[in-house]
């Protein structure tokens, strides 16, 4: 008897191993340990054998049964898990396929540097500041310092209406006069927008992009200037840069300056990118009282800058830009790149 | 202004190289534009003798030369082409092994058989004018063998300077070096003067007839010049490297004096001046041929310089043709005067001229330097061309000429505006440098007198201002303004706009920036409700009106790139558009705008690449744009007949009520004028009218389920589907949440009259939940509601 079942368990063994299908494995299950399987039978008449064979016999039967059943169990999981693998290798797709859909669209590049700007003055807490881009003369000139017979006043530079009260404006320094009337001192503003003049060649467009500030109060210094400007630099370039203020002259501040930028590659020593070493890359100075004046305010009181950024130049310096006509041909294959 | 680096050399007791000087000037508020050599880079080039020049005897057109370039050494054969080359003048040689600019070396060579051992130079050849007719001539006294650039002093460079205009007394050679030894604590020398003695008595009455225009006027009699005089090569040389071409002796004496001082002056033929100089306003109507050529119409606004009869010159801007200085004149008469800047300003502008002359009254001359010029000039004339001076006649009227101003310096003034402490006597003395005058000083302030060259230092920030130049912007130090925190206030308009930019740009949309003027036709083709706005001095035709829509932009960037083989195109743009309201008055509005073109799709493999986009893709983006700022559900949208857009496929856009913008397909004529192949879908919106700011407020949400009940409906076709919504709205009670509409037939199933639409309604209680009893007597209320309205139930 002994050997019989240990006969039954080598076949079942090896039976179960070289089952490849779940339905070959339940007809193995059923022949084992069904209801009139094999082992079920020996159990079944147990009580054919002699009394003292029985217990022996009993308690092998029924640990082949349990070691059958665990068999059965494994090779069913594995044989599961072998035919989800193969349903889902034939669901394979090719990954490296394109995605589906529409595209994304893209913000001009001169739009993300201002808002650029925008954002690194905002969070020095200057306030944004719009006006209207066909001013009058009082506004953009006369208010600014610019006598009647400065030559930015002639037909030659400034673009004029018909109607010959009202021009282009050809800086974003009339919104500053507008913003002083509006709000008073002490103010503290940025002024981005479209400006305009009369010069279309290689480097100049009629239309470009001014970024330009105020500050006024009671304290403010040229040495404040400096200070601001290189930090607004510093945070814009995302380096600390080397500057030089150098005196220049604007009718609506005194003491005026430019600021250049130590080029990068050659440290100022002068080089093919840069020519002198220094590359120009704003203008700026302290209110001229006159202009104060102008918007109603105590110059003995109150002091302040004001700086004004040209966003294209700065837009094509951040991306290597080399022809500013690019910035308004609206060729999709420029705008995409940004 | 361009000037020669050695010529100013000259007037400084400070040596400085041409990159040192160059840098000092734009630190000090000069910026130079270029440092360029005054010669090309050549060596071994001396100076010769031609002894003898013999035709060639295999060639017309050439000589063959015996130079000498050393007296104790036999002279040099050389063959030469250039026609001027003749025996006993002095020229340039370069010797065998000579370079030429070009990296050109001389070798011995034969010239049609004829040995040659060198080259006789023309100015261009060494890089000294850019064109020239033969050989150059050196003076008679050049010493025989000097190295040319020694001789000629060509280790020079032209600095060239962008001077602002404020700085008028800088357009000279003395100005710079008034700055440059301001700068370096140190003098200046000018050239040695000498004590003028008169020929003869004779001048020419002067009368000051517009004394606020011309306040003083110097002039003097020369007779008996030598017209065959030649202007020496050293002074041809100064003007050149100053940027201005040699005429003639006595017109570069006047350039000379003219860069060497910053007066511009003039000369006279006298044979041509009938009686005496009259400095006045010219009469309506009054004609004058400039030097030019150019035929002027005076106006009652010009100052001319006239004699008895005629106007001779356009004061402080050109002298005339009839009286000017020719080969011929043997008798001058010069001018040197002080023309206000403004009246010189004008009638340059009038006229659209510009020179030299004008170029430096209009911004200012020193009233002092007139006198001085023209002694200076009389010098120099005498030395070139001899001829008889007489005395110098001066009419001058000294109210009307500028004087020094008096300016207030306050101590407490130049620390609030530059931040820094600067010590009092460092303060004078950066004064002194630049020639003002202290006239009075105490604890707090000081009295300014300021030297009449500068005209821009009249209050007493424009003496800050120099105290901080002298100083060194550099050297005042860096802080951080000291401000009180407070919040900026927030622009809403412009974080608004951005939201919309970025929505639109995930949808696929690329941002444009096109101009603010556009061409007039394309407006008016494109925007016929309103007038344009016109500009008198347009850049070009096709820019000469201000865009009252952004649509002329967006139409012009598609096909720009429709040209450059672009098919599918999605652009937007924000921006100010210009118009007019009814009574005149101007508006300058924001407006956000955008334009669909081709394919909705980029080719690809995935998807049906043919669908072009229509109405209906732009109005979901602009859907989307509306929820985004919570206002889609005030938003109706009604058919519009706009004369640029597509009559069946166009609407009108309102918000609770208000015009906000159009948006519909490109009028098809308008789109075949334009030569655009497919529909273009363009809107245009008030971008003011668009965002809100408003905050959300929350609607509680129901426990209790939805229930969706279907509907295909036949209705007449011209029904819209906003009014059928909005009838089924009105029928089914506050229980009905939404409405969608899932499919849209017309065709050969039903009636052409009529259109079949299918529905989906979806109903709610916030109470409980619906029996179907409750959903039943809605539904059927609706029906019965809906076939008195004509519309039925699709069998």
């Amino acid at each position: 008897m002994q050997d019989k079942l240990t006969n039954i368990l080598r076949t079942a063994k090896q039976q179960i191993a070289a089952s490849d299908d779940l339905t070959v494995l339940d007809q193995l299950r059923v022949q084992y340990l069904g209801k009139s399987g094999e082992l079920t039978k020996i159990l079944k008449n147990l009580g054919n054998l002699i009394p003292e064979e029985r217990p022996k016999v009993g308690a092998k039967v029924n640990q082949i049964k349990t070691q059958l059943k665990d068999l059965l169990t494994e090779r069913h999981t594995s044989l599961q898990n072998a035919a989800l693998d193969k349903k889902l290798q034939n669901e394979k797709i090719d990954v490296t396929l394109p995605g589906r859909g529409g595209h994304l669209g893209s913000a001009h590049p001169v739009t993300q540097v201002k808002n650029r700007m925008i954002d690194i003055f905002s969070r020095m807490g200057f306030s944004i500041v719009e006006g209207p881009e066909i001013e009058d003369e009082y506004h953009n000139f006369t208010a600014l310092n610019i006598s009647e017979h400065h030559p930015a006043r002639a037909a030659s530079d400034t673009f004029y209406l018909n109607d010959d009260r009202y021009l282009l404006r050809t800086q974003t320094s009339p919104v500053q006069i507008r913003a002083m009337e509006k709000y008073g001192v002490p103010i503290r503003v940025i002024t981005p927008g479209k400006v305009f003049r009369r010069d279309y060649d290689a480097t100049h467009v009629p239309m470009f992009h001014q970024m330009e500030g105020l500050l006024v109060d009671e304290k403010t210094s040229f040495a404040d200037l400096k200070g601001l400007l290189h930090n607004f630099l510093n945070e814009f370039f995302e380096q600390d840069v080397v500057l030089r203020f150098r005196p220049s002259y604007f009718p609506f501040t005194e003491p005026s300056a430019e600021v250049d930028l130590q080029c990068a590659m050659c440290e100022g020593k002068g080089c093919k990118l840069c020519g002198s070493g220094w590359l120009e890359v704003l203008g700026c100075g302290m209110v001229h009282p006159s202009v104060l004046e102008s918007a109603g305010i105590d110059s003995e009181k109150y002091t302040g800058f004001a700086f004004g950024i040209g966003i294209d130049r700065f837009a094509m310096r951040s991306y290597k830009i080399n022809d500013l006509r690019l910035l308004f041909d609206n060729d999709v294959r420029f705008l995409e790149q940004f | 202004m361009k000037f020669s680096k050695s010529w100013l050399q000259e007037w400084l007791d400070v040596d400085l190289s041409a990159h040192d000087m160059a840098n000092k000037l734009t630190m000090l508020g000069l910026e130079t534009d270029s440092i360029t050599p005054v010669a090309g880079d050549f060596t071994g080039v001396v100076v010769g003798e031609i002894i003898t020049a013999n035709p060639h005897p295999n060639a017309d057109k050439l000589q063959v030369c015996s130079v000498s370039i050393d007296q104790d050494e036999d002279p040099l054969q050389i063959v030469c082409g250039a026609p001027n080359a003749r025996s006993g003048i002095k020229v340039a040689v370069a010797k065998i092994c000579a370079k030429l600019p070009g990296d050109f070396k001389i070798k011995a060579t034969k010239l049609r058989g004829v040995d040659s051992f060198g080259m006789l130079c023309s100015s261009k050849e060494l890089g000294l004018s850019d064109a020239s007719s033969g050989i150059l001539e050196l003076p008679d006294d050049a010493p025989i063998g000097k190295d040319l650039r020694e001789y000629l002093k060509l280790d020079d460079c032209s600095i060239e300077l962008e001077l602002t205009i404020n700085r008028g007394d800088c357009l000279s050679i003395l100005g710079l070096a008034r700055e440059l030894a301001a700068d370096t604590s140190t003098n200046i020398t000018p050239p040695p003067g000498i004590e003028l003695k008169t020929a003869h008595n004779e001048t020419l009455n002067i009368t000051l007839d517009a004394p606020q225009r011309c306040a003083f006027y110097a002039g003097c009699i020369i007779r008996d010049i030598n017209p065959n005089a030649k202007t020496p090569l050293w002074m041809i040389e100064k003007l050149r490297r100053s940027g201005i071409n040699a005429i003639s002796p006595v017109v570069d004496v006047t350039n000379y004096v003219l860069l060497e001082l910053g007066q511009p002056m003039h000369a006279f033929d006298l044979a041509k001046i009938s009686g005496d100089i009259h400095a006045r306003l010219a009469k309506a109507d009054e004609e004058l041929t400039l030097l030019d050529e150019k035929q002027l119409k005076l106006t009652a606004n010009d100052l001319v310089i006239s004699d008895d009869k005629n106007p001779l010159a356009l004061a402080g801007v050109m002298g005339g043709f009839d009286s000017r200085v020719t080969d011929k004149t043997m008798d001058i008469f010069l001018e040197s005067a002080w023309f206000a800047a403004t009246g010189v300003a004008l009638s340059a502008r009038h006229h659209t001229l510009h020179t030299d002359s004008s170029h430096r009254f209009e911004r200012g001359v020193d009233p002092s330097l007139p006198t001085r010029a023209i002694k200076r000039a009389i010098q120099l004339l005498l030395d070139i061309v001899g001829g008889k001076p007489g005395p110098i006649n001066i009419a001058k009227n000294a109210n009307e000429l500028p004087i020094s101003n008096k300016i207030l310096l306050r101590f407490c003034r130049i620390k609030r505006l530059l931040g820094i402490d600067i010590p009092k006597d460092k303060i004078k003395n950066m004064l002194a440098l630049i020639g003002c005058e202290i006239i009075s000083d105490n604890e707090s302030s000081l009295k300014v007198s300021t030297p009449l060259h500068r005209f821009d230092l009249v209050r007493e920030i424009d003496l800050i201002e120099e105290v901080a130049r002298i100083y060194g912007y550099n050297n005042i130090p860096e802080k951080l303004p000291e401000v009180e925190v407070t919040f900026n206030a927030q622009n809403k308009e412009l974080d608004a706009l951005m939201r919309a930019h970025n929505l639109l740009i995930n949808e696929g949309y690329r941002e444009t920036i096109t101009y603010s003027f556009v061409d007039k036709e394309l407006q008016e083709l494109l925007d016929q409700a309103h007038k344009p706005i016109t500009l008198k001095n347009p850049i070009s035709a096709d820019m000469g009106v201000m865009r009252s829509s952004i649509w002329p932009g967006l139409i012009t960037a598609l096909r720009y790139n429709l040209n450059r083989r672009r098919r599918n195109l999605r652009f937007f743009e924000s921006g100010l558009c210009f118009t007019k309201d009814k009574s005149g008055n101007l508006e300058q509005e924001l407006k956000l705008s955008g334009l669909l073109y081709g394919n909705k799709y980029e080719e690809q493999w995935a998807v049906d690449n043919k669908i072009q986009v229509d109405f209906f893709d732009l109005k979901n983006d602009l859907s989307k744009l509306f929820s985004s700022f919570k206002i889609n559900e005030n938003i109706s949208w009604k058919p519009v007949n706009h004369p640029t857009l597509h009559p069946g496929k166009s609407a009108e856009i309102f918000c609770n009520g208000k015009l906000i913008g159009y948006c519909g397909a490109l009028h098809p004529r308008i789109q075949s004028n334009l030569q655009i192949e497919k529909n273009v879908y363009l809107f245009e919106l008030k971008f003011s009218a668009i965002y809100n700011t408003e905050i959300v407020e929350f609607k509680p949400l129901s426990k209790f389920p939805e229930v969706a009940r279907d509907l295909a409906l036949l209705i007449d076709k011209e029904m819209s589907a906003a009014s059928l919504i909005e009838l089924i709205g009105q029928l089914s009670g506050p229980l009905l949440r939404r409405v969608t509409i899932f499919d849209l037939y017309e065709g050969d199933q039903i009636l052409k009259t009529k259109k079949s639409i299918a529905i989906s309604l979806q109903l709610q209680h916030s109470e409980r939940t619906l029996t179907e009893d409750d959903i039943n007597e809605i539904m059927s209320k609706l029906l019965v509601g809906l076939k008195d309205h004509n519309v039925l139930l699709r069998e």
